[in-house]
């Protein structure tokens, strides 16, 4: 066969240039520890490696969602761990109560107990990251709050009012409130702000929430509207837009009463707020109602209406036997108790699942990554033989081109 | 009988041969690594018998023709592919994911991001990653489309440039034409010029698909392969011409600068396209990628893009946001204030349905929800104003109006806020109204202006009472993982795209590599016919000029005997 000479100098040229250039993309290859850096070095395997990739990144947020979860079912326990505390201690007030002689005694009780109830509210308050843990799904405002007795005696300059509390439309005042007769002054200022109605309204033990609503009707001169919602709660509205009312000098603080008299009132909603770990919905933030007892209704039960009835007893704002009742408000504390040790085994197993799925998701993202270099890493023991095979094949082609060059007949001539 | 003066002649005519033998060695000698030499051999013949000595009857090309015609068909697909491998592999590099910043990497960023808005509603700056993230996620769909637009627009140019590069060889080829009849009629020696022709034909090959003709006085005539039509006749040349094409611009889905098309002219002065025939070649591989692979994968990144925006948009619509509207404008302008929604021109489409409007005070405070039916089929965007502006629960709280430009546009009155959610029927993602992404194509794809200016806006809850609930935070994160068509997700849909790309250039480097090595092939078979061996020719060189050296001597012996028989004849 002829050989001639340009065929001879190109086809080595191509040789080389072609050794070197598989040389540059091996080097290329161990320097960044991947077999597969396009796509089309394997397609099928690059799209596995980036299905992978996906999976790993979506596992790294459920890992850090589940950890989000766990530390506010962590702070729900610990919440929930110290308002057992907190009923534990009531109980034992309860019971020094029933043994207790001294009006001081009972006041200095009493005044532990409504510490008590703050200090169950502060917990109801609980937030992480501006979310309340009992709040429902609402994160404003605060979800909780709670009011010293009396606090609102006065209704002052309201176009619309609505009482806090229901009252069992079928109960008199006397039986709800265990109060005697008295009135309060119902005052009308027009948009000028002057007072053009002042009336002394009464109210008796023996009325209803719907003949309080009538009274006020009959006597309030048709500047105001009163009505009763189906749940016992009391409103008053302007009849004439610009209008406003104030309700003062009220003698039995009924209206005190209404708008949640020295009881937590609850500003979260019914729903709850749940975050999502792989298709498991985790509850993290529960209605305040389902774990307090629902602070509007005196029939409610719960933690702070059972502090509270407690709180009544001790201040003799409930009328009967002392002792009777304070064995009574045990019971109810005792049922409380029950009630929030559910909860709290509840709370528990819901840790428990979480610390579970925790635990999986981060078994499976390990397996996924180490999976990922089995496809599309590069074995450095074989590629540091590779490469000094394509070393030699590199070196070898260069030495034959220079060989073959160096054949010719113009050395001999 | 021969006599002493016949020798004499035949040892002239062999020095006058073997120097013209030197001669051609010489030549194969110094144009050892000319691109496109042919090697020649000294062509010498014994004289009759009347005659003594050789004569050099010219040179010989050492050339096969059917080698040469293989050649240029195999180089025609090589260069296709060739061409086709350049371009794939810089559509590689666009979806490469590799170094962590490729697409899928912002898609899986933006429904991380999502996800995180799902457990924490409440932080502000949760909300503002997610739009950070939309933002960085449609600005790479945007890059993505937009890189793809100018690689048309440099295949384009590469066209034209390939164009310019025929038409010199045409005229070329022509000329050398002209020039080797010229000299075949003179009996001279063409052999240079036919190599020129050869290269040149070859290089037309690699550019263009063609076929030869040899005619009868020696001149090649050249056709396109497909379609026929006469490249080169004889001496004359017909160019290739450039016309901006109004059906083809760069971006196939908006108006642009339009990508030209091949144009031929007859001799009878009819213009045809020719683009159509054009398939193999550096053009033909470069027309393929230009005016089929790019666009297939435009349209399919435009399609997933719009995906995103329509099932995204579908979503996010059902739910509220941190904070409200004052005002809002639809982000579509229809062609049309009354024609129906689905007949005014709109990118998407809805079906009958209901849109539920919310109502704040300047606080805050949810006041009011009310709802609007409309049939997309019946209903224009005068309609749906007017739906708003009459609904009986709608008392002096906001206002719909449509634009100039045919946009619907809703306003709180003084004192009010609003939000749009709940919507059964896709009206908002019809109009681009509080929908999270907005765009008619991948090329407009991005987030909406109410989204950049006000992150909160972000709905997370479909719950207007409860606006950091999470249920519509959870189904878009969800969406991560749904077969959004039934059958893929929005990652097996990208990544069917990266793969079609992977696997064309796969393909392409497959054919290349087995073409290469056809070619190879057939250019040792070439070379080894028709390349220069330097030792082939010093052999040679020595061979002529002792051959030369040998008639030298002839002339001397002659001489020699010529003296003795004078001195003979003067001593007689």
């Amino acid at each position: 066969m002829r050989v001639p000479t340009r065929f001879l100098f190109e086809t080595r040229k191509d040789a080389i240039v072609k050794n070197q250039d598989i040389l540059f993309n091996f080097q290329k290859k161990i320097s960044s520890g991947l077999k597969i850096i396009r796509p089309s070095d394997s397609p099928a395997e690059y799209s596995v490696a980036r299905g992978i990739e996906v999976h790993i990144s979506k596992l790294a947020r459920d890992i850090a969602d589940s950890s989000e979860a766990l530390t506010f079912l962590q702070a729900k326990e610990e919440v929930l761990a110290r308002v057992s505390d907190l009923l534990a201690q009531a109980k034992l007030y309860a019971e020094r109560g029933i043994d207790a002689q001294s009006s001081e005694e009972f006041a200095s009780l009493a005044s532990a107990v409504e510490e008590m109830i703050k200090q169950a509210v502060d917990l109801a308050n609980t937030s992480i990251r501006g979310r309340f843990i009992f709040g429902g799904s609402k994160i404003s405002p605060t979800s909780n709050s709670y009011r010293k007795p009396y606090e609102d005696r006065e209704i002052l300059d309201q176009e619309v009012w609505s009482a806090q509390k229901g009252v069992e439309p079928s109960k008199t005042l006397g039986e709800e409130f265990r109060i005697k007769e008295g009135k309060f002054t119902l005052e009308v200022k027009d948009p000028s702000g002057n007072t053009i109605f002042t009336k002394d309204i009464s109210y008796f033990d023996g009325d209803r929430i719907g003949d309080l609503a009538n009274r006020i009707n009959t006597e309030g001169g048709g500047l105001v509207l009163a009505s009763v919602s189906p749940d016992g709660k009391l409103r008053i509205i302007s009849s004439t837009p610009g209008f406003k009312f104030s309700i003062k000098q009220d003698t039995m603080g009924i209206f005190a009463e209404f708008g949640g008299d020295g009881i937590p009132e609850y500003h979260g909603d019914n729903s709850s707020f749940s975050i999502e770990i792989k298709s498991a919905m985790v509850r993290i933030s529960t209605p305040g109602k389902e774990i307090f007892g629902d602070p509007s209704r005196s029939d409610s039960e719960g933690v702070l209406n059972t502090l509270k009835n407690l709180l009544d007893i001790l201040r003799f704002k409930k009328e009967g036997n002392t002792q009777e009742l304070l064995r009574s408000a045990v019971l109810d504390i005792e049922k409380a108790y029950e009630k929030l040790n559910s909860e709290r085994a509840r709370v528990g197993a819901e840790i428990s699942f979480v610390q579970g799925k925790n635990n999986l998701l981060n078994f499976i993202k390990t397996q996924d990554s180490i999976r990922k270099p089995d496809i599309e890493g590069l074995d450095m023991a074989s590629a540091s033989v590779d490469l000094t095979l394509k070393e030699s094949v590199t070196q070898a082609s260069m030495i034959v081109a220079v060989r073959a060059f160096e054949l010719t007949l113009m050395r001999f001539l | 009988m021969t006599g002493l003066r016949d020798i004499l002649l035949g040892a002239k005519n062999g020095m006058f041969s073997f120097q013209s033998a030197l001669q051609i060695v010489s030549t194969n000698i110094e144009n050892a690594q000319t691109e496109g030499y042919t090697r020649q051999t000294p062509l010498l013949s014994p004289l009759p018998p009347s005659q003594v000595g050789v004569i050099f009857e010219g040179a010989k090309r050492e050339r096969l023709d059917f080698l040469e015609k293989r050649m240029r068909a195999e180089i025609q697909t090589l260069k296709e592919f060739e061409t086709q491998k350049e371009f794939l592999s810089r559509i590689e590099a666009i979806f490469s994911d590799t170094e962590g910043s490729g697409l899928l990497n912002h898609i899986n960023d933006f429904f991380n991001a999502y996800e995180e808005l799902s457990t924490n509603p409440e932080n502000p700056s949760v909300r503002q990653n997610v739009v950070l993230k939309a933002i960085a996620m449609t600005s790479a769909f945007r890059e993505s489309a937009e890189s793809l637009v100018q690689m048309r627009l440099e295949a384009d140019k590469k066209i034209e440039d390939t164009v310019k590069e025929i038409n010199q060889l045409l005229n070329q080829i022509a000329t050398l034409n002209k020039k080797i009849a010229e000299l075949s009629a003179a009996r001279e020696n063409a052999n240079t010029l036919k190599d020129q022709r050869d290269l040149a034909i070859r290089k037309l090959s690699e550019l263009v698909d063609i076929n030869t003709f040899e005619t009868e006085n020696g001149m090649i005539n050249v056709y396109l392969r497909r379609g026929g039509h006469v490249l080169v006749d004889k001496d004359r040349a017909f160019s290739l011409q450039l016309q901006l094409d109004p059906s083809n611009p760069a971006n196939p889905l908006e108006n642009s600068q339009n990508l030209k098309k091949i144009k031929y002219v007859d001799g009878k002065g009819n213009v045809w396209d020719i683009t159509p025939f054009i398939i193999s070649g550096a053009l033909g591989g470069t027309l393929k990628i230009r005016d089929h692979f790019l666009p297939e994968i435009i349209t399919k990144i435009n399609n997933l893009a719009r995906q995103i925006i329509e099932i995204i948009g579908k979503i996010h619509s059902q739910g509220v946001g941190a904070t409200h509207f004052s005002s809002v404008i639809s982000s579509y302008s229809a062609s049309d204030s009354f024609s129906p929604i689905n007949s005014a021109n709109l990118p998407f489409t809805a079906s009958s349905g209901t849109i539920s409007i919310a109502i704040y005070d300047e606080n805050g405070n949810l006041i009011k929800t009310f709802l609007i039916s409309y049939d997309p089929n019946v209903d224009g965007i005068a309609n749906i104003a007017n739906f708003i502006n009459s609904s009986p629960d709608n008392t002096g709280y906001i206002t719909a109006q449509i634009t100039p430009d045919k946009r619907l546009k809703i306003e709180a009155n003084a004192g009010y806020k609003f939000d749009i959610y709940n919507d059964t029927g896709g009206l908002s993602v019809a109009l681009g109204i509080d929908t999270l992404f907005v765009g008619k194509n991948v090329f407009e794809f991005d987030v909406a202006q109410e989204f950049k200016e006000d992150p909160l806006r972000v709905s997370s809850s479909s719950d207007p009472a409860s606006p950091f609930n999470n249920d519509i935070a959870n189904r878009i994160s969800a969406l991560r993982e749904e077969k959004i068509d039934g059958a893929r997700t929005i990652a097996d849909i990208y990544l069917e795209i990266q793969n079609e790309v992977a696997n064309s250039l796969n393909s392409a480097n497959a054919e290349f590599s087995a073409r290469q090595l056809a070619v190879n092939t057939l250019e040792a078979q070439i070379q080894e016919r028709s390349g220069v061996s330097l030792d082939e020719e010093f052999i040679r060189t020595i061979q002529y000029q002792r051959a030369f050296e040998a008639s030298a001597r002839i002339v001397r012996i002659t001489d020699e005997l010529i003296l003795t028989i004078l001195g003979l004849v003067g001593g007689g």
